[in-house]
């Protein structure tokens, strides 16, 4: 072979190989390596969606939004320098610059900001490339919402544990109590898309490359409460600075009032967050739900209830109050000092006597009533559709574990004192099922037709008989609220007076109504107020009259 | 012969072109440098082909070579720190480096041509000439360069008739380097080199000087591999191997050139619409990587149009290397070698085959000197084809 025919083969050989490859390349790659060749300068930024409205049973707007505005920064851009012009601007971040170094398109710096101060911020124009001002919608509450702040909730940026859980980026707003919390997902709605075009260097060099992908707004929701009535349960508190109102339907589950006093301004939380947490009256507590207080009083139903099942009682058991029960070396006293003298279980409970249940608990015996409550098998939440419900602390084996139970501790717990803590929305959850004999709906507050049912295997005589004692309370002239009596109302009830070291004792009245089919039950908590009968059942006595008025 | 002027001329004018056209959308300002710089050459070269004669080449070409050896030495003085391959000549960065190319060429021609010296003595000039050059490119440093002086003396010596052995020696060189980097690899190549060292009838001497001189390479290689280069000139070498892993600069920019090429599918994207190029993710989109520029704009047709191009181009000079002799043969051969090692080079590191050593494309990369001595070459072939 002469050295030209090499040379040329060479020369065929070359050609070959380069052909080959940019076939490789420019045909059977094209697509892929087109994409990245798209990608490469094409960055999309999510259009944070508007969070659904949200309504009360009528219709009326309690949570919408606004357009506001957000900073982003691409990261692949930010060097350590521009990072430290970021920090001085917005003081120590919770991005890192690892977080930076990551492949994300953008990190979110700040969001939800208003107009002025979107203008604060790009006049003080720090010369960091690649930060991005773009619009962001804002939730907002109206001057209403703050009356039902507890059913609510609000909304805030992510914490690192719910960036990780739910996939969100930093700066992202999410439900952090309440509705806002629990209808997350279906509050949020689905986040659009913007495309920006960027040269290597980091550049701006197009802002609308192809065009954006509009966000969806997040569905509307549908509270079960009734705002005017949550307007006028804080009349009806003025005098008082703590406390709470729960209502709800029996049948259907739906909520018609949970109030908790003091409240927040769901639109304020954030800003004043310091003051309400130190706050010693706490306001972000939702007292329906996680205040834990003596029931008082008002336990005066399980006790009877224990009694019945357990044959110990019967409606015609008599006790005589000479106004002090002693069980060994202890006395403890009835509320009225004078006594009651002799009582059946209905004049009992309509009239409160402490020494009649007193009776019915030493009778029963500590362990005895524990086993009882084992029995009964009642809830000790009310499982409504609203985070952080508290469990309450009933005489049951499992709650009260590590508690150093005397034969006397039942004495205690027969009138609601000693360990017995409970929340307003579990006794009213406890006078729901006496009032539908047995079977109640799990409170909810969001509507929808799902209503899930508590059910408590107890004869229905028993119910019958507390019914009857309930009734005895508002119409019975010895009755403890009889003074409110109302022959419009149809109201049965039971008062509470709780003892508790906070001060004077505070207030309860739980109650369901109309008398005959029992659709509504209400439990009014007042702290610090004083006995039952003045001050929780008449704000309770109000507002089922405007209830049933604005019903009609 | 009109023909062979014309597969001379017509495709290296197209190819120009096209480099012009490709600069045009890169930048106006480097397409203006650009062909005024190609007009002054042309219209120099015109000028000189109607006054120079053939004899001129053949016996003074060589001069350019001892022109550039200082040149080349100057580089290393001016140069501080960094990259020293251009002279600032005011109007005009001079490469010496491009011009010692063409000056080899026309050396080494007259050296292995002159056959009243034995062949012995003309291979050892040979061998010293080219020596001088990769030494003083390589302390620039300019690999590429480099390994492009050792390529023209290669062709030139083997089209001269230089003894096979040599040949042989060139072509196991690379292969021993290459073998050395994996020790299985080392034992079949040097078990293949000895049954064909077995085979050939040679001196004894012979045969044992090549082997130990490859065994010297596959024992260098690695010695240079670990201590001599430093971690990113070893990262440089190998980033082609695989792009998209390397975290380097080079990693990087080949990876972007395989991009540019492929966004460019059939019929690219078009004139200056190129994203890679004009967002400034393909680096040196002007130099080292204006065949993936044009790929991206020109597509898979703009490149078979540049190759075919370059085929009728070559193909034409093989001719004319077959029509001549002698003397003249080694310089169209050199010429032949310069052409197809820059052209391969610089396509292989575009398609990630070969690492990026910073050879120019043909008549299209941005730059003046190769230009210069592209047209120089050509005006070369002309004379010769006379």
């Amino acid at each position: 072979m002469n050295p030209e025919k090499i040379l040329r083969l060479s020369l065929w050989a070359l050609i070959f190989v380069i052909i080959a490859r940019l076939f490789q390349y420019q045909i059977l790659e094209y697509r892929q390596l087109s994409l990245r060749a798209t990608y490469n300068y094409l960055k999309e930024y999510r259009i944070n969606a508007p969070r659904g409205n949200i309504y009360d049973r009528n219709g009326v707007l309690l949570a919408s939004w606004k357009p506001a505005f957000r900073i982003l920064v691409i990261p692949r851009f930010v060097s350590p320098e521009d990072y430290e012009k970021i920090k001085s601007l917005f003081g120590e971040l919770q991005v890192n610059p690892d977080t930076f170094s990551q492949k994300n398109n953008y990190v979110q710096i700040k969001s939800q900001l208003a107009f002025d101060e979107v203008v604060k911020f790009l006049e003080k124009t720090p010369e960091v490339r690649s930060l991005v001002v773009d619009a962001d919608p804002v939730r907002t509450y109206t001057e209403d919402a703050k009356f039902a702040s507890h059913v609510i909730g609000y909304v805030g940026e992510v914490s690192k544990e719910e960036m990780n859980k739910f996939k969100l980026d930093f700066g992202d707003i999410i439900g952090k109590s309440g509705i806002e919390k629990y209808q997350d997902s279906l509050l949020r709605g689905q986040s659009g898309a913007k495309f920006m075009a960027f040269d290597s260097k980091g550049n701006l060099v197009s802002d609308s490359p192809r065009p954006p992908l509009a966000p969806k707004q997040g569905n509307d929701l549908y509270l079960t409460i009734d705002i005017r009535l949550q307007r006028w349960a804080d009349s009806l508190f003025q005098n008082y600075p703590r406390g709470a109102a729960f209502a709800f339907n029996i049948k259907t589950g739906d909520v018609i009032l949970l109030y908790s006093k003091p409240y927040y301004n769901p639109s304020e939380v954030l800003k004043k967050w310091v003051s309400y947490i130190v706050n010693p009256d706490k306001p972000l507590l939702n007292r329906c739900l996680q205040g834990l207080y003596p029931p008082g009083s008002t336990f005066k139903l399980v006790t009877t209830m224990a009694g019945l099942y357990s044959h110990t009682l019967t409606p015609e058991t008599r006790y005589n109050c000479p106004g002090g029960f002693t069980f060994g070396n202890r006395t403890w006293l009835c509320w009225r000092t004078e006594g009651h003298g002799t009582l059946d279980l209905i004049d009992a409970i309509a009239q409160s006597c402490n020494v009649y249940f007193n009776n019915v608990g030493a009778r029963i015996g500590t362990n005895q009533f524990m086993e009882i409550l084992e029995k009964l098998n009642l809830p000790v939440r009310t499982g409504i559709d609203i985070p952080g419900e508290s469990q309450v602390l009933i005489p049951l084996k499992g709650l009260l574990k590590q508690r150093l139970l005397l034969p006397s501790s039942v004495v205690n717990w027969s009138i609601g004192q000693g360990e017995v803590q409970v929340t307003p929305a579990w006794m009213a959850l406890i006078t729901g099922i006496i009032a539908g004999n047995g079977k109640c709906a799990v409170p909810k507050v969001t509507i929808d037709n799902h209503t899930k049912y508590i059910s408590v295997s107890i004869p229905a005589e028993i119910f019958a008989i507390l019914k009857e004692g309930m009734r005895k309370v508002v119409e019975s002239p010895n009755g403890t609220a009889s003074y409110l009596y109302d022959p419009n109302l149809k109201i049965s009830g039971k008062t509470g007076t709780a003892q508790n070291p906070h001060g004077r004792e505070h207030s309860w009245f739980t109650c369901f109504f109309p008398n005959d089919n029992p659709e509504y039950v209400l439990t009014v908590l007042v702290e610090n107020a004083g006995h039952g009968s003045e001050a929780a059942a008449p704000i309770a006595f109000q507002l089922v009259r405007r209830f049933t008025s604005e019903k009609n | 012969m009109k023909r062979i002027k014309l597969g001379l001329v017509i495709p290296s004018v197209l190819l120009i072109a096209i480099g012009l056209t490709e600069l045009f959308f890169i930048s106006k300002g480097m397409f203006v440098s650009q062909l005024s710089k190609v007009l002054i050459y042309v219209l120099l070269f015109l000028g000189l082909y109607l006054t120079i004669r053939k004899s001129h080449i053949l016996n003074y070409g060589f001069i350019l070579y001892y022109l550039s050896i200082p040149l080349l030495m100057l580089t290393l003085f001016l140069g501080r720190g960094g990259v020293n391959r251009w002279l600032n000549l005011g109007f005009f960065k001079l490469q010496p480096s491009e011009i010692a190319k063409i000056g080899l060429i026309f050396l080494l021609s007259k050296i292995i041509s002159d056959d009243k010296k034995p062949l012995k003595n003309r291979l050892i000039k040979a061998g010293i000439v080219t020596f001088i050059p990769f030494i003083l490119v390589m302390l620039q440093p300019d690999l590429g360069t480099a390994l492009t002086f050792l390529f023209i003396a290669f062709i030139i010596n083997w089209i001269g008739g230089a003894d096979p052995s040599l040949i042989r020696f060139f072509l196991f060189v690379p292969i021993a380097m290459l073998a050395s980097a994996h020790p299985l690899a080392t034992v079949i190549f040097f078990s293949a080199l000895a049954v064909i060292t077995f085979v050939f009838k040679e001196p004894l001497y012979k045969k044992i000087v090549t082997l130990a001189l490859l065994i010297f390479t596959s024992l260098i290689t690695p010695i240079v591999w670990q201590k001599v280069l430093k971690p990113y000139q070893r990262d440089r070498l190998t980033a082609f191997i695989n792009p998209e892993k390397s975290k380097t600069t080079e990693g990087w920019q080949i990876y972007q050139a395989r991009i540019a090429l492929g966004s460019g599918g059939i019929s690219g994207k078009g004139p200056g619409k190129g994203t890679q190029k004009s967002l400034a993710f393909l680096p040196a989109a002007h130099t080292d990587f204006i065949l993936s520029s044009i790929g991206e704009e020109f597509g898979f047709t703009g490149l078979l149009l540049i190759i075919t191009l370059f085929i009728i181009f070559m193909r034409t000079v093989l001719r004319l290397m077959e029509l001549k002799e002698g003397h003249e043969k080694l310089i169209v051969s050199g010429i032949f070698s310069y052409f197809i090692f820059h052209f391969g080079v610089n396509t292989l590191s575009n398609l990630s085959l070969l690492p990026v050593v910073g050879i120019p494309l043909p008549f299209i990369t941005y730059g003046g000197s190769h230009v210069l001595v592209e047209i120089a070459a050509i005006f070369t072939l002309l004379k010769m084809e006379v």
